[in-house]
């Protein structure tokens, strides 16, 4: 019984994926990756799914002949980027002081002993 | 044990890399100002430009902590060349830094980093010395070979290894979410003594070099996610 259960479940996924498959090839604009990263940016997408976002942004430009919606997503990213990183957090701060009066010392020194 | 740690090992990697990664690899080139002892008493040819002065190199970082990375970074100077008497000969200083560096984005597009490294260095002389062994002329002239002695190649290299340390400050630009060029200004201490060199397993001496504190400038191009 438990056989049947694994077995199912393995079938209905590998339909659902060649369904979801077959529907990006015909039309590229609604692949997963592109909604994936309308909706969490372009930092939810893996290493493994990046590729793929490019080559179906691609796909996906020709058909609309637009690249509006994906300068669009990656400016997001920038601005997202940006607003998370305008600032320096805990310890980085205090990390960044020691590398600025280390390398401030070490100029100092060189010069001096020249 | 053994297979579970393997099986811990694959499932940290596999969950770093399906999961939303922070990994970034860059392609390095820097420029710093060694002095080479380069003299009439010793062999060394004369180095200039890329094979002195430039640093080609690579590195890899992995963002830990909003504002932090951690990463290994590695630049090499390659010498390629002949002895003042003519034996080929290569000199590779291998920097290879353990880098914890911090940054922010000072406006969209535009990061200040600053890192600090502890580096462990290697320098590694390789010759190809061309002489003659009696061992293979007694040999060979047991088979009746008159035609005199015949040369042989032997290739063999000394090396040393030094600690040093290096801190630079850093600005980047995205060109695109995942592609930055960065500029690095830094400072390379290295403690190297030209006494601690081996070949052969030989404790021997080399090169004079003055290196103990070096400026340095790098550039990258780098992509990540």
């Amino acid at each position: 019984m438990k056989i049947i259960i694994v077995v199912i479940f393995f079938l209905f996924s590998v339909t659902n994926a060649k369904q979801t498959e077959n529907q990006r090839k015909e039309n590229p604009c609604k692949s997963t990756y592109i909604k994936k990263a309308r909706e969490g940016g372009l930092r939810s997408l893996s290493i493994f799914e990046m590729p793929v976002y490019y080559y179906d942004v691609r796909r996906c430009e020709d058909v609309i002949e637009s690249n509006k919606i994906f300068v669009d997503i990656e400016q997001e990213q920038i601005t997202a980027d940006f607003t998370q990183s305008k600032q320096m957090r805990s310890w980085t701060s205090s990390f960044a002081y020691c590398a600025i009066s280390t390398l401030t010392s070490l100029y100092i020194e060189l010069i001096i002993s020249k | 044990m053994f297979q579970n740690r393997y099986l811990f090992i694959f499932s940290f990697f596999a969950g770093i890399l399906f999961s939303q990664p922070k990994f970034s690899i860059g392609m390095d080139v820097g420029y710093y100002k060694p002095a080479m002892a380069v003299s009439s008493e010793n062999q060394l040819p004369q180095a200039s430009g890329f094979s002195a002065d430039v640093l080609p190199g690579y590195s890899m970082f992995y963002q830990f902590f909003p504002g932090a990375r951690v990463g290994f970074s590695h630049s090499f100077s390659i010498h390629i060349d002949q002895t003042k008497s003519g034996t080929p000969f290569s000199r590779i200083f291998s920097y290879r830094m353990f880098i914890l560096e911090t940054f922010f984005l000072a406006r969209e597009r535009w990061e200040w980093n600053f890192s600090l490294a502890p580096t462990w260095n290697k320098g590694n002389i390789h010759l190809d010395a061309k002489g003659n062994f009696t061992e293979w002329d007694t040999f060979l002239t047991g088979f009746n070979y008159t035609q005199g002695s015949v040369s042989v190649i032997s290739s063999d290299e000394m090396t040393t290894y030094w600690f040093g340390f290096a801190s630079f400050i850093g600005l980047r630009y995205y060109i695109r979410s995942w592609c930055a060029l960065d500029i690095k200004a830094g400072f390379m201490k290295n403690n190297y003594d030209n006494k601690n060199w081996k070949f052969q397993g030989q404790k021997v001496d080399g090169p004079e070099m003055t290196i103990s504190g070096e400026p340095i400038l790098t550039m990258k191009v780098i992509f990540g996610w």
